[in-house]
């Protein structure tokens, strides 16, 4: 696990449950965004902060850029063991259950938005997951990714531009028809 | 949801879908108990080994039958705890393994000679 700047004093475990109930969301998220399955994903982060308390680490100087380090490892890790290409479990939604009434009576559902997600390369997803939802600086996510800060930038805005293409109006229902 | 153009809006509708809420964290209690109850039981079997080996191969416990002759052969802490608790004093238990010890002590011969012999060649 990489560490994130400069480090001051233990995490404390009221901390660490502090730190759960603010990012696991978005860190579930992030993780479904790897592996494609919410209760996997759900899995790994639980890992990753009972890990935490079981073994006390330094104050992180950007403790979400930590969890998003230690989920994307985690994650990563348990792809290896899988052994197999990674799908979208259609079962499970990402977000809550809502759909966006939009103008023009068209309607963005959560399917849809996790259907165009998982549509994109793995690490546009992690990258797209981390600015929008856990809201990472792209210097910050450059570090979860060990990519270069510009590059981070760069594959957002394909990503972005991706998106909105397959969000466009009428695509949504044209993808669920295919389907 | 209508798609605009500008990214920053963009963002901003796609922030309007909310991460679904994560599972609370299990208690850590039942996490430790995996590897403790292992940990201890390894733990209380090696001891037990441990016990049983040290009372095979070590100082003789309180229920050990010990020879008759304690004093015969090499002087052990057994032999040594076992003198003590038959004799009336500790110096008397002391002085009777010296004794014995000495009596096992041989006068060095030749191939030809008998031990008496030696003796005889022995100063006094």
């Amino acid at each position: 696990m990489r560490a994130n700047g400069l480090f001051s004093g233990l995490l404390e475990r009221e901390e660490i449950e502090r730190l759960y109930r603010e990012h696991s969301r978005v860190l579930v998220l992030f993780a479904c965004a790897t592996l494609g399955e919410r209760a996997r994903a759900q899995d790994i982060v639980q890992q990753v902060f009972l890990r935490l308390m079981e073994r006390p680490v330094r104050r992180p100087d950007n403790p979400q850029a930590y969890l998003f380090t230690a989920v994307h490892n985690t994650a990563r890790n348990e792809m290896r063991s899988l052994r197999r290409m990674v799908e979208l479990d259609e079962t499970q939604p990402w977000f809550e259950e809502q759909c966006l009434d939009g103008v023009a009576g068209d309607v963005v559902s959560e399917q849809s938005l996790r259907r165009a997600l998982w549509s994109l390369p793995e690490e546009q997803r992690q990258i797209t997951v981390m600015h929008i939802w856990g809201e990472l600086t792209f210097p910050a996510i450059a570090e979860v990714l060990g990519i270069n800060a510009n590059t981070a930038a760069s594959r957002y805005r394909y990503a972005l531009a991706a998106l909105r293409q397959q969000m466009a109006p009428g695509r949504s229902t044209q993808n669920a028809d295919s389907r | 949801m209508q798609i605009p153009d500008d990214d920053r809006q963009f963002e901003a509708e796609l922030r309007r879908f909310a991460p679904r809420a994560a599972e609370p964290l299990p208690p850590i209690r039942i996490i430790r108990v995996r590897w403790r109850v292992p940990v201890a039981v390894a733990a209380t079997v090696l001891a037990a080994i441990g016990t049983i080996l040290w009372h095979m191969h070590g100082t003789p416990g309180p229920g050990t039958v010990l020879p008759a002759d304690v004093s015969a052969g090499e002087v052990t802490l057994g032999r040594a705890q076992a003198a003590v608790a038959q004799s009336p004093s500790f110096e008397a238990a002391i002085d009777g393994l010296e004794q014995a010890s000495r009596s096992r002590t041989k006068p060095k011969t030749h191939k030809n000679q008998s031990a008496l012999q030696a003796l005889g060649r022995e100063e006094l």
